[in-house]
């Protein structure tokens, strides 16, 4: 077991101890962190039975890396990018092997948005929509997707996120936006906005 | 025209996209404080094989380098190693067994007492060790070796000796009280050394308490063989402890059990050790008194350390109000330490008390609050349907769920005919809903049959459906707005059942409820809501 710790101590100071092979200073980063990984990785990949496993990935990534880690970029930042990582790993090999685990339990999630039943109605309808959706997508789309429209994340830090460039970044939300705009139309009957009206 | 027409629609697919981005982003999934020590726990564990894992290549060198040192002195070793087993046979001691504690918290509900006020466990009180030492407030559960497992409460110390030929373990116990069990075997024996006795084990449950410079052995069952210590008081030969027996070594005979005692040490035996892989998990962030699960038993109660087999299924009760506690023991003798646990069941039905009691649903439901110890005995003669009822308003009010569903089971099941039962089976459907059980909620509230209870038991029962059949709780809230135009509930049921038809066909299906929504109630969270999901409006 990893002994529990103060707090207050700052990351700087938890990385250092951690490096020397101080198991609670580590165990107090993934108290600070983890909540935060979770909730990235839930919106990444959907709430798959995995996530917990891919949270503790990202830890033991992490922890294998901190030799090599400098402090250039925050922690919070380094984490989030092996979590983006991870997640992108878990993506392809789910589409790889269609080792799906069946529909996504929307309905976790929509108790989440809200307290109100109406709301939870509403939230699990368009949650298990939107994933649905996004399972449609490749990892690499999905996950620029998710990091600038769903979490509102700048072109600069999805790319920094994802290790790739902003226009790389960008071309691939914009692809997701249009593929999922033209599976939107086509489940609600529209009709599909022609090339001529430049839609992107 | 058709131009245009494209042009909308491709706009309002963007609207909507939008919104369902906006409801995944409002999505957070923080662990909750038992998957989070869990996943602590995990991760301990998995890094504790990183090092191995990293130097895996190197040690393959070395372990091949030893490998051949070893064929090249293996004749030497097994002439050395033969001896050497051979004199553990003759009686050489083997090396002392230790104590793995398994679960470790304050003693009691933790309303009181230095422990009520730690927010983290001892690190030294979680750690294997050949010898405990727990401080006041605190209680220890331990294994030894396979087949023992002993409780401490502090203040108490006690250390585990050598294992001699016979295959006795043998445990000294300086100071305080120690519960301890031991299953039965070929071989198997334990002893207690304390100060004036040492008590012979072969296979039995029980006590010993070291009181001043005297020992006190009490057994719930089995039987024990208690002699005089070296030094201890005047030898009188060994003396046999049976079961529900108590001996103070300085006292001329038995006396009977004390029920407290016995209490405590039905507890421990409620509490074995876990078996095979473990994985440990601690609670220190939930309130001090929060009840900690294992399955279908209360194990400890926060901030607590606990041993758990990896697929056990751990859950948190809400700590009890202090007011609500459980009648207290009559407090100990001076001289005694204190009471180990509280009784598992109070000593009679006073009211609101704290402790979760047994609950009865459903084995196929899932709780939310965990299900408690073993049915609690229920006195006729002091028990009517308003004493249950008040009972489990209190056991409610101090935030217990299970005791008051187990307290309603109990009135529902004891007093069938009572004019309360329909107020009860209403009470008991509104937390069955509250936690998931919405099957034994729909049972319980088709018996609800009080016409004051009509209207809020109905609108229950569509709220109840919405999570698990939704056409049914469309028709319900239809039949229900008939019904009572004028509830209280009419716009949110309204709400609910535009938001279900929403789902069921989108803003075609629910276009006359959003129509009607925006009519009677505009102001309704969903009505906003309903109108960007339908921007083209009804």
């Amino acid at each position: 077991m990893i002994p529990p710790g103060k707090p207050e101590t700052g990351d700087d100071a938890l990385i250092t101890a951690a490096r020397q092979g101080d198991g609670a200073a580590f165990a107090r980063l993934f108290r600070r962190h983890a909540d935060a990984v979770r909730t990235r990785i839930t919106r990444l990949v959907g709430p798959v039975a995995e996530r917990d496993d891919l949270v503790q990935k990202v830890f033991i990534a992490f922890h294998r890396g901190l030799p090599a880690y400098r402090g250039e970029a925050r922690l919070s930042t380094y984490l989030h990018r092996i979590a983006v990582n991870t997640a992108y790993d878990h993506l392809r090999d789910r589409r790889r092997w269609a080792a799906s685990e069946g529909p996504p339990d929307a309905e976790a999630l929509a108790e989440l948005v809200s307290p109100r039943l109406e709301d939870q109605v509403a939230a699990r309808a368009d949650l298990a929509r939107l994933l649905a959706l996004l399972d449609q997508l490749s990892p690499k789309k999905r996950i620029a997707f998710v990091l600038v429209a769903v979490e509102g994340c700048s072109l600069a830090e999805a790319a920094a996120l994802i290790g790739a460039r902003e226009d790389t970044v960008k071309q691939r939300a914009l692809q997701a936006r249009r593929d999922l705009l033209a599976r939107l139309a086509a489940a609600t009957g529209t009709p599909e906005t022609p090339p001529v009206e430049g839609s992107s | 025209m058709s131009r245009r027409r494209t042009r909308e629609a491709g706009a309002g697919e963007n609207e909507e996209l939008e919104r369902l981005c906006d409801q995944l982003g409002r999505v957070e999934t923080p662990f909750d404080e038992i998957t989070r020590s869990r996943a602590e726990a995990r991760l301990g564990a998995a890094l504790a094989h990183e090092p191995a894992r990293r130097h895996r290549r190197a040690r393959g060198w070395l372990a091949a380098l030893v490998m051949v040192g070893a064929a090249a002195g293996g004749v030497l070793v097994v002439r050395h190693l033969v001896p050497t087993v051979r004199s553990g046979v003759a009686g050489r001691p083997l090396p002392a067994l230790r104590f793995e504690p398994y679960v470790v918290a304050p003693t009691g509900t933790a309303t009181s007492g230095a422990a009520a006020t730690a927010s983290e466990v001892p690190e030294a009180l979680v750690q294997p060790t050949s010898r405990l030492e727990v401080p006041a407030g605190w209680l220890v559960r331990a294994s030894l070796g396979d087949a023992i497992s002993v409780t401490l409460t502090g203040p108490a110390r006690a250390w585990s000796g050598s294992t001699a030929e016979s295959g006795r373990t043998v445990i000294h116990l300086e100071e305080g009280r120690l519960l301890a069990s031991l299953e039965g075997g070929t071989g198997r024996r334990l002893e207690i050394v304390s100060p004036g006795a040492i008590t012979d084990v072969v296979g039995t449950l029980f006590s010993v308490e070291v009181v001043g410079g005297a020992s006190r052995v009490a057994v719930a069952h089995g039987r024990v063989q208690v002699s005089a210590a070296p030094g201890g008081a005047p030898p009188r030969g060994p003396r046999e402890i049976a079961t529900g027996e108590s001996w103070l070594t300085t006292l001329p005979g038995p006396e009977e059990l004390e029920p407290a005692l016995a209490e405590a040490l039905a507890a421990h035996e409620r509490t074995p050790p876990p078996r095979g892989i473990t994985v440990p998990l601690s609670v220190t962030e939930s309130p001090a008194g929060t009840g900690v699960w294992v399955g279908k038993r209360r194990v400890a109660t926060a901030p607590a350390w606990v041993l758990v087999e990896p697929r056990a299924a751990v859950r948190l009760s809400a700590p009890a109000r202090p007011a609500a506690s459980p009648p207290e023991l009559p407090p100990p003798p001076p001289t005694e330490p204190p009471p180990a646990e509280p009784p598992a069941a109070p000593t009679a039905w006073a009211m609101g008390p704290a402790r979760p009691r047994p609950l009865l649903t459903p084995p196929s439901a899932e709780p939310t609050e965990p299900p408690p110890l073993d049915p609690a005995p229920l006195a006729p003669e002091e028990v009517t349907a308003q004493t249950l009822f008040r009972r489990a308003d209190a056991a409610r009010a101090a935030g217990d769920t299970g005791l008051a569903l187990h307290t309603l089971r109990a009135l529902v099941e004891r007093f069938p005919h009572d004019p309360a039962i329909a107020d009860a089976r209403y009470e008991l459907a509104l937390m069955e809903q509250a936690a998931r059980d919405g099957e034994t909620a729909l049972r319980d509230l088709a018996a609800v049959d009080t016409p004051s209870l009509e209207e809020p038991a109905h609108y229950l029962r569509c709220r109840v459906l919405a999570k698990r059949a939704a056409a049914e709780a469309e028709r319900c809230l239809a039949d229900f707005r008939r019904r009572f135009p004028a509830s209280a509930h009419d716009a949110d049921a309204l709400a609910t059942e535009a938001a279900l038809a929403q789902a069921r066909g989108g803003c075609p299906a629910s276009q006359a409820l959003r129509a009607e929504l925006e009519q009677r109630h505009p102001a309704h969270s969903a009505a906003a809501r309903l109108r960007a999901a339908c921007p083209r409006g009804p």
